[in-house]
């Protein structure tokens, strides 16, 4: 799952710099599709279209959002993401006089397992066919300078706002994906930020540029945090802080660079 | 043939005027010259011809076709392109990705990676950059960065290229190289230059004719003689001579 989410945040994030906080919104609006189509419609039917609706969201948003650059930028996705919300809190409370939502009838663990698995594997090869392609040179050349990209012909906010489509896709499928396999949601839970810091965490963990970052990054977070979690359920939240603080401070390019290096060292010695 | 040129261009930025009504043309496989003192908006006015800028009055021509307005990328694929008075490479791709951009989206917008990128080493080829080619673009020293900026622009192709003080901070012998390099560009690619410097050397050297700019004014327009004998232009550089009686 957060392979899933992360290799599709890099599409915008990290190839073009434009850090998102906005993975939850669309990550929610697909739990909620979910919630509303189950029953009337085939799972597998189902997922596709979490997936578009979010695309559509996202060229909705994304086309005054990405006007504006840095800070602004990340804190003006925050903010839509949890405007996003509280229209769905007030929907709940006013119009359909709910709280959350209980999904009844979920299909086997396996189906879950194997769907997640199919999206993963998915995600990553979107994300390696766009880092290269002619449209990830476009992307990587906005992260290093959007003014001289702009001038070499590069239709800098045509390819931004397709890149936060895109990356919009996955979260809304792995939302519907995940609302199923929790049984019960609520917008609290599915429109957590939380979970845009966690994919943000795993990004830079597993460095931003790289596809294959967020593999090893969110195989590290997950097991690391189990790991913890079984051992120390009192304190493991501070061990994992302090963890991911000492791995951004000494190697903010991710592990990658370091492990790159320790191979090639091992390598030499022969 | 004339390829570029502007009509009244005026630009101001809140009550500062930057540009006043300036008209300029520019013909086929020249050399033109912009020059001026600090802040007489020859960066203002590329930032215009590019299209970063809209200019609060006035219009731009190419080819005879208005392209006042059009945004910065539509400039380039139609055949200006220009470089950056402070170098804006693309610091963490190599030399030879720098100028693959330049083909994939410049004017010929190829479409294969490996067709741009045999492109690009003819440039890197041309511009003498061939043995750092897999450098990071930050490895390079200010000259060869220089170098870069002008072969990615150079790689979309286009008609007329607009240099922005080039040879700016380049140490003697540099200047020579780059100046001999910007004959190469007209000559053998046949590419209008369109440029702004400070080094009078390359200005005499180079240019077949130069505009003028003070203040946001054109005061004055020839040849490189007209100019040095162009009492206003005397004037802007060195203030006027005392009158003494």
């Amino acid at each position: 799952m957060w392979i899933a989410l992360t290799e599709s945040w890099i599409v915008l994030s990290g190839f073009t710099g434009y850090i998102s906080l906005g993975h939850a919104a669309f990550f929610g609006v697909g739990a909620y599709l979910m919630a509303l189509l189950w029953r009337k419609l085939p799972f597998l039917l189902i997922l596709p279209i979490g997936g578009l609706i979010s695309m559509i969201l996202a060229f909705g948003i994304g086309f005054p959002c990405l006007r504006i650059r840095g800070p602004y930028f990340v804190i003006l996705t925050l903010g839509l993401s949890e405007f996003t919300k509280y229209i769905f809190i007030n929907w709940e409370v006013n119009i359909s006089g709910t709280v959350g939502r209980i999904l009844l009838g979920a299909p086997d663990i396996r189906v879950f397992y194997f769907s997640m698995l199919i999206i993963s594997i998915g995600a990553v090869v979107n994300s390696w066919w766009i880092r290269n392609s002619r449209f990830g040179m476009g992307l990587l050349s906005i992260k290093e300078d959007e003014e001289a990209a702009e001038s070499l012909g590069i239709n800098t906010s045509f390819y931004k706002w397709l890149a936060f489509a895109i990356s919009a896709f996955f979260p809304g499928i792995v939302g519907a994906i995940m609302a199923l396999r929790w049984t019960y949601i609520d917008p609290y839970t599915v429109f957590n930020p939380i979970l845009s810091f966690q994919v943000i965490v795993i990004a830079f963990l597993g460095g931003l540029t790289e596809v294959k970052g967020p593999i090893l990054g969110a195989t590290l977070l997950t097991l690391l945090s189990e790991f913890l979690w079984a051992k120390y359920p009192y304190y493991y939240l501070i061990i994992l802080g302090i963890i991911l603080i000492i791995l951004v401070y000494f190697i903010p390019g991710g592990i990658f660079n370091p492990l790159n290096r320790l191979i090639k060292y091992l390598f030499d010695r022969d | 043939m004339r390829i570029l040129a502007g009509k009244k261009i005026s630009k101001r930025f809140g009550g500062v005027v930057a540009l006043n009504q300036i008209d300029f043309e520019i013909y086929s496989n020249e050399i033109v010259g912009l020059i001026g003192p600090n802040g007489a908006g020859k960066t203002t006015l590329f930032n215009i011809i590019s299209g970063l800028y809209q200019p609060t009055s006035g219009k731009i021509y190419f080819e005879d076709n208005d392209i006042t307005g059009l945004s910065p990328h539509k400039i380039c694929r139609l055949g200006i392109t220009r470089t950056f008075q402070i170098v804006k490479p693309f610091l963490n791709m190599s030399v030879l990705e720098n100028v693959k951009v330049g083909f994939l989206f410049g004017r010929e917008r190829i479409k294969s990676l490996i067709q741009a990128e045999k492109e690009a080493l003819k440039i890197i080829e041309f511009l003498g950059l061939r043995e750092k080619q897999h450098f990071l673009a930050h490895a390079l020293t200010i000259a060869d960065r220089k170098r870069l900026e002008i072969a990615r622009a150079l790689a979309t192709k286009p008609k007329v290229l607009l240099l922005d003080e080039v040879l700016a901070g380049l140490n003697p012998t540099e200047i020579l190289q780059a100046m001999s390099l910007i004959e190469a560009i007209s000559k053998e690619l046949k590419v209008t230059i369109f440029m702004v410097e400070h080094v009078i050397k390359a200005i005499v050297g180079l240019s077949n004719r130069v505009i003028v700019l003070h203040y946001g004014e054109k005061i004055a327009e020839g040849t490189v003689d007209e100019i040095s004998n162009n009492s206003k232009v005397i004037e802007a550089y060195l203030g006027k001579e005392l009158q003494t009686s």
